[in-house]
């Protein structure tokens, strides 16, 4: 997080490390499974001194994903990166890595062959990838070509940000009451599923090298809640003055109005593909509107 | 013929057959874990997770199964500090109790830490070869794994094991 800031508006992300470690300590927590009780835990706590320096925390973290880790850029270039590698490893399974432009023997071929082999895992790094990059643009296989040189020349595709449209046509604002909030959040949910599933289909009808429309949902929390699959221990537990302790969500009320970050995205390659997002996009509010 | 991947639809049908109301997230993924093992699941993939098997898509389905209105979802704060959800199927039931319903609700039926032992023990065995699945089930979940909840567990699974089931569970 001190790293990621540099350079992006977010100074104020740097955090107080020294006063959270200052004041890590062990206490023991209530756990359970569903609504059954089942004992306690020893796990690490903060105390009640870093109760500021924790809310700083969970926001800071939260505010670097719009603008660092899901960054309409970044993601471009991961989503391309994305359609390549799995273009790669599709061509080495199939007996066909002559088409890919690496030779044979290479760290991303070997990788592809046999993804199980942690040697394999730990022979990929920036640098193999940068070195592989010429030869990748060179490839016989068009996708693999068109990606790498895109990548080469940072000719990213354009970033639509569809959520973003999709909120402003239905209406899905804060000033809803918390039931029409959640009907418009279930609209939404329907027409990014039904929109992402048309886009994904027009782009591989419609594409020879990059695909034309690439899409991209993602969500972050600020704070995640509790989660069956992580477990109480995943939690930030903070211990109250008053000798309790608590979720840090339960006992922040800045932690806990913050709103889930939500993106759908389509990237484009050309203006044909742009006005497909559009029209996709026109015909599916059309539905659910009647 | 490629098989298409289970969606809300599949998630929406384990509430459905588990007797149209289902009483927690690690209840709802342990039911769906032990119908895939039974062979009677709809083809959901599970790892290791806190809870023992979890299925990410199951999670994702659910989530688009009360988008959809196939199913709604309650969700309430539970004593100790942690959530959970009451799921409630919105379509009707099957018109005849089959070898799925039969075993979802059995499943149903046992107590969320009892079937997570269960299904941890049963993944172990299934998944990681384990030679003593409870053994390791209680080494990996000491503060859950008490002797008492252990027989409980133990017994569950054998009542499961009894039913008649495509793929035979296997022994622990």
């Amino acid at each position: 997080m001190q790293r990621d800031r540099l350079m992006t508006g977010l100074q104020n992300s740097g955090i107080d490390f020294t006063w959270l470690m200052a004041n890590l300590e062990i206490g023991k927590i209530k756990t359970g499974v569903d609504q059954e009780e089942v004992g306690e835990v020893e796990t690490f706590i903060l105390g009640p001194k870093a109760y500021y320096a924790a809310e700083t925390y969970v926001l800071s973290l939260f505010q670097l994903y719009p603008t660092v880790y899901l960054h309409k850029t970044t993601r471009a270039a991961e989503k391309l990166f994305s359609a390549m590698f799995l273009q790669i490893v599709k061509l080495v399974r199939d007996g066909s890595k002559e088409r890919t432009g690496l030779q044979h023997g290479h760290p991303l071929i070997r990788f592809a062959s046999d993804p199980e082999s942690l040697e394999h895992v730990l022979s990929l790094d920036d640098a193999v990838f940068w070195g592989a990059l010429g030869m990748l643009a060179g490839a016989k296989d068009k996708v693999i070509q068109a990606c790498a040189t895109h990548l080469r020349d940072r000719k990213l595709p354009k970033c639509v940000d569809i959520r973003h449209d999709l909120v402003a046509a239905i209406g899905a604002n804060r000033s809803l009451s918390p039931e029409q909030r959640e009907q418009k959040n279930k609209q939404l949910e329907r027409l990014t599923g039904a929109i992402e599933k048309r886009l994904q289909s027009w782009a591989e009808n419609n594409s020879t090298g990059v695909p034309r429309i690439l899409t991209d949902r993602a969500s972050r929390d600020p704070y995640k809640r509790f989660e069956e699959s992580k477990g109480p221990l995943n939690q930030i537990h903070i211990h109250l003055a008053d000798k309790q302790i608590s979720d840090v969500a339960e006992c922040s009320p800045v932690i806990a109005a913050i709103e889930t970050f939500e993106l759908f995205r389509a990237y484009v390659t050309d203006s044909e593909a742009k006005t497909q997002v559009e029209k996709i996009v026109h015909d599916e509010l059309g539905k659910q509107h009647g | 013929m490629v098989r298409q991947e289970p969606g809300r639809q599949q998630a929406a049908d384990i509430v459905r057959d588990a007797g149209g109301r289902l009483v927690g997230r690690t209840k709802l993924q342990k039911v769906a874990y032990l119908l895939e093992l039974a062979g009677l699941g709809a083809g959901f993939q599970f790892e290791y997770r806190h809870y023992g098997p979890y299925s990410e898509d199951l999670a994702d389905a659910m989530q688009m199964a009360v988008a959809f209105d196939l199913v709604s979802e309650e969700e309430r704060m539970t004593d100790w500090g942690g959530t959970y959800s009451i799921y409630m199927s919105l379509s009707p039931p099957k018109s005849q109790r089959d070898q799925r319903t039969a075993f979802a609700q059995l499943a149903a039926e046992v107590g969320a830490v009892e079937l997570e032992l269960a299904a941890t023990a049963a993944y172990l065995k299934t998944i990681e070869g384990s030679r003593d699945p409870w053994e390791d089930t209680k080494r990996l979940k000491p503060e859950k794994a008490t002797s008492l909840r252990l027989s409980a567990a133990k017994r569950a699974y054998k009542n499961l094991q009894r039913l008649p089931v495509p793929k035979k569970l296997p022994n622990l």
